[in-house]
């Protein structure tokens, strides 16, 4: 079952790559692309079938899980400016792409890295589960959460504000989507280290995560693709 | 049972739909409490466009040397408006009966929110219960609110086919003015609402699509 999901968000993070190759070669939003393609990188990183052989071929120690964590903090650093500034949060978007943004997000992949070479991950081993019992994973696991909870930190008052009072119905629906999913991706490294394991409920927040951002990224792109097709604006006043 | 159930019965039997309502409890005295529009009533149903062609006709045949003459074919001329109920018929019909606080006494009444009264009317909507309510503490016919809602048509509650043309042609130059100013300024209100809207929607679509 689980397995299936993961090829199921595989498929769907490599047609999203694919979809935005036009739109990024007539220079449209090209940071949805490379979200896009670190998600697929991401997720097919969390797949055995995929993670062992390209982990053998970095030499078996692990880096492709560093690979991992890092190209998610590549999804979260290119979305979140982008979904700021679709919001019309300026408040949003400095915390994100400001100084004290990049800081966040170098601090954060200078600690996981650093847990990564503390903890002697030798033995290929999809998503570190062969280490679930050691301490380090513990650190390295939160160090890999930390710029995630702080993006979704940032967007959780723009996309709230959406949702309870935005007049737009498109903006309403795809807030209160998206404010959901980043209040439990703000929560997901809390529960982990109060829990301080992997425990079931962890594993559902963080796919409810991944569920309700990625839902009310669709309700945009749906509208956006009718828009398109549907010379008449639903939005737009008609005079009686 | 619904009003819409006992309407769409009562049209394809061919009865008079307002007798027929009236014969059901929460309808009581319906068929009793009729009365022909005010020509407020019927000027909040004409859409603003209607109202302001009229103030150009009026203004063109103004600038006419024979006037009485001119002013006189007006009336006669037939003219034709837009169907109602239109996009704010409950709102401006609400404003046209009103003779101070009738929406809260209108909640009051019916016990609901006065929220949940605006959200109706910004919705261009006014359930059947309130709108006889609402009738009933104007004074008004008490089938007026069930016609500028949509629930029943102007013919079946009686209101002559053309008696919105006829409340224009009665209305001063002076206060179809007044009435297409308060219009516009409505108007500037929902376009700067829709104008907002649309900036939004574009700004989403800008970053994100």
């Amino acid at each position: 079952m689980s397995a299936a999901l993961q090829w199921l968000a595989l498929g769907l993070c490599l047609m999203g790559t694919i979809w935005r190759i036009k739109a990024t070669i007539q220079g449209r939003n090209p940071e949805l692309f490379g979200a896009f393609g670190l998600a697929t990188i991401s997720v097919a990183l969390s797949i055995p079938a995929i993670y062992l052989p390209i982990d053998n071929a970095f030499g078996a120690d692990n880096y492709a899980n560093l690979l991992l964590r890092i190209c998610l903090f590549g999804v979260f650093f290119l979305l979140s400016g982008k979904i700021a500034a679709a919001f019309n949060s300026e408040r949003s978007y400095r915390l994100i792409r400001g100084p004290l943004g990049i800081i966040v997000f170098a601090v954060s992949v200078v600690g996981v890295c650093v847990c990564f070479f503390l903890g002697n991950f030798d033995i290929s081993s999809t998503g570190l589960r062969a280490y679930a019992h050691e301490e380090i994973l513990l650190a390295y696991s939160a160090w890999g959460k930390l710029y995630l909870a702080y993006v979704s930190a940032c967007l959780i008052p723009a996309t709230l504000s959406a949702w309870l009072h935005s007049p737009n119905r498109l903006l309403k629906a795809a807030g209160a989507l998206l404010s959901l999913g980043f209040a439990l991706v703000f929560l997901t490294p809390l529960l982990e280290l109060t829990l301080r394991s992997h425990s079931a409920l962890a594993t559902f927040t963080s796919f409810a995560a991944v569920v309700l951002v990625a839902a009310g990224l669709m309700t945009v792109w749906l509208s956006f693709l009718r828009r398109i097709t549907k010379s008449n604006d639903p939005t737009k006043y008609t005079f009686s | 049972m619904s009003l819409s159930t006992i309407t769409a019965v009562s049209r394809s039997l061919g009865r008079p739909v307002v007798d027929t309502l009236s014969a059901f409890p929460q309808y009581q005295g319906l068929s009793g409490g009729m009365q022909v529009p005010t020509d407020a009533e019927l000027l909040s149903q004409i859409a603003d466009m209607d109202l302001l062609a009229e103030l150009q006709r009026r203004h063109e045949s103004f600038n006419e040397a024979d006037n009485l003459a001119r002013e006189y074919s007006l009336n006669m001329e037939q003219r034709t408006l837009t169907a109602f109920p239109h996009s704010e018929s409950v709102r401006l019909w609400l404003d046209a009966i009103d003779n101070g606080e009738l929406r809260s006494k209108l909640a009051k009444d019916a016990a609901i929110a006065p929220q949940n009264l605006s959200a109706q009317i910004s919705a261009n909507r006014l359930s059947a219960e309130l709108a006889i309510a609402a009738a009933r503490i104007a004074g008004v016919g008490l089938a007026n609110g069930l016609v500028v809602a949509g629930h029943l048509t102007p013919r079946e509650a009686y209101w002559q086919d053309d008696a919105r043309e006829l409340a224009l042609s009665r209305i001063s130059t002076s206060c179809l003015a007044s009435v297409a100013a308060n219009r516009l300024e409505i108007l500037s209100r929902t376009l700067r609402k829709s104008e907002d809207e649309q900036r939004s929607s574009r700004q989403l679509w800008e970053h994100l699509g």
